[in-house]
């Protein structure tokens, strides 16, 4: 590859440095970027803010000390029976101290991330007063939300701050060597947070020509000026799902919200499974077996 | 002619339930879980004309059967690929919740949460003070937007007790019908609010005048002593109660060709 946008998960991930922003794409247990969860946590990247709607990722991060921040749009185990959803590493956390939050909704968080990719410093969300998360203060206490009157109707309007980010993570199935993503299936929060973000890095399944993207240039959902690494890491979003490439793997979910659940039992996990790995090729190799691979292949006609 | 179901679990009873409030032709917006299969019956049964649609971005979705591998094709979460094949539209979040959700494209909105109130608030945020919670929950998600800009909503609660079904949420994430009537308005709403609630004991909706909570009807066995017993206001019961007709045997067969799996329906 003779592009400089092309590099290695270690290198792109040193973009994530103490204290930034971040967005860690993978709304529910879809392309979330997992190679990139487990290099952070490897880099031992601390202080970072966060926000979104999302799972796997916010557990993990959060549960290793990576996040101390969190603008909360969602941030659970969908689909896992306990606790009415909730992280246990979020509780956990929160209950510790080590962990700020600011509760949103899944809408304020899409406003507030395309609302810094358009270069407002904020956004608008009439009707947002009928929750109690507009009263409802966390860590950003008077600066959550704010109420104005417009000043073409005088109705009382809620306006929320923007957020630009330092790092956009994603995942994409394809991206080319200029760093023209293409993604399938749900794109959660992916191109407000490519447009939002000063550092954006793609992880993929594989890497194409430019010429292939010049063939397809309706799948492009994150065009390259906004990319700054591109990084080829195929299974990049095991266990959770990948259009047309791999379906999630439901056991190995549920097994790592069942050792999540407790402190101990997720250092250990951490411990077997991020520290304990040198490559997201030997975490492959670890727990993704043939015959698991087989199981979770994408069918060619229904794409899971 | 339609049979009554003899073999039904409690879960099938609300789903039957939840799919019975959905109307033919309409834009059903649901979650995971007992919404999703509910809006899949319906569109099974009674409503074949509905358009399913989920958080992460998908417009009519179909969910057809994975016929070579025999996959469950039921969703267990919003951004499961199954729900795309089939499907008319995608879009992304900002589409479905920032522009279907206030151009009042949503017919229909499932909700639920850990507490109700008799005017119908959600909370899924946290539980205990505001100063020292007890509890933290996973938050809104969509539900916040859904409650606001849904043409109406259908909420699933189980269990019915006390603990969930309270005076006042302890965070009201989700507006219903706030402190009463005129008070959605004054909080900037200018359309819809819940007006149902499938729980495990039986059917509630909301008094037109005083937007309050009653008790529409009860399941097969279920006396509305038990319900007010399991509920932390003084719950009004209708002066015509009904029983909730039973599952039709092809409804029951339905659900059970649909979630395989056992995933949200037990047997």
């Amino acid at each position: 590859m003779n592009s400089k946008k092309v590099t290695d998960l270690k290198s792109a991930i040193s973009e994530v440095k103490d204290g930034m922003t971040v967005f860690v794409d993978g709304f529910g247990y879809n392309r979330t970027p997992m190679a990139c969860v487990h290099e952070i946590i490897k880099q031992q990247v601390q202080g970072l803010c966060t926000l979104g709607s999302i799972e796997i990722q916010a557990d993990m991060l959060i549960g290793a000390d990576c996040v101390s921040m969190l603008d909360n749009g969602w941030t659970g185990a969908e689909g896992w029976p306990h606790g009415s959803f909730s992280s246990y590493p979020m509780r956990r956390k929160i209950e510790e101290g080590k962990l700020k939050v600011e509760y949103y909704s899944n809408l304020a968080i899409a406003w507030r991330l395309i609302g810094a990719a358009y270069g407002w410093s904020f956004v608008p969300f009439p009707g947002f007063q009928s929750s109690d998360h507009f009263r409802l203060r966390g860590y950003h206490g008077e600066n959550k939300v704010k109420m104005i009157k417009c000043p073409f109707t005088g109705e009382d309007v809620p306006v929320l701050p923007t957020f630009s980010l330092d790092v956009a993570i994603i995942h994409a199935q394809k991206a080319d060597v200029d760093g023209n993503a293409m993604i399938t299936g749900p794109l959660g929060y992916a191109r407000s947070s490519a447009f939002a973000a000063k550092t954006t890095i793609i992880t993929c399944e594989e890497i194409v020509p430019v010429e292939y993207t010049r063939q397809h240039m309706h799948e492009v959902v994150i065009p390259g000026a906004f990319v700054k690494h591109v990084v080829e890491v195929p299974f990049g979003a095991y266990p959770t799902a990948c259009q047309g490439y791999y379906d999630y793997d439901w056991d190995w979910i549920k097994y790592y919200f069942e050792q999540s659940k407790e402190e101990t039992t997720f250092r250990a996990y951490l411990d077997e499974y991020v520290f304990g790995c040198n490559t997201w090729e030997d975490f492959l190799n670890k727990v993704l077996t043939q015959e698991k691979r087989n199981e979770i292949k994408a069918s060619s006609v229904l794409l899971y | 002619m339609t049979k009554y179901s003899m073999d039904y679990s409690l879960t099938e009873m609300m789903c039957v339930a939840a799919a019975r409030e959905v109307k033919d032709g309409e834009r059903v917006f649901a979650g995971a879980g007992l919404p999703l299969l509910a809006s899949i019956v319906a569109k099974r049964t009674h409503a074949s004309n509905i358009q399913i649609c989920l958080e992460s971005g998908i417009v009519g979705a179909e969910f057809p059967d994975d016929e070579i591998r025999g996959k469950s094709p039921l969703p267990r979460f919003v951004a499961d690929p199954r729900i795309f094949p089939g499907a008319v539209y995608q879009c992304e979040l900002l589409e479905i919740n920032g522009i279907f959700l206030t151009q009042r494209k949503m017919d229909v909105g499932f909700l639920g949460g850990a507490q109700v109130d008799k005017y119908g608030n959600l909370n899924s945020t946290i539980i205990g003070s505001w100063d020292k919670p007890k509890v933290w929950l996973p938050g809104s998600g969509g539900a916040a937007e859904i409650a606001m800009f849904a043409n109406r909503v259908l909420i699933i609660m189980a269990p019915h007790d006390k603990r969930r079904f309270c005076e006042k949420v302890d965070c009201i994430t989700s507006p219903g019908y706030l402190e009463g009537p005129g008070s959605r308005e004054a909080h900037g709403l200018k359309w819809g609010g819940p007006e149902a609630v499938v729980s495990t004991l039986g059917i509630l909706r909301f008094d037109p005048d005083t937007k309050e909570m009653y008790l529409a009807a009860t399941y097969k066995g279920v006396t509305a002593e038990q319900v007010k017993e399991n509920t932390s206001w003084d719950l009004k019961i209708s002066s015509n109660l009904q029983e909730v007709e039973p599952p039709y045997e092809e409804e029951v067969r339905i659900i059970r060709e649909i979630d395989k799996e056992g995933l949200f329906t037990s047997r």
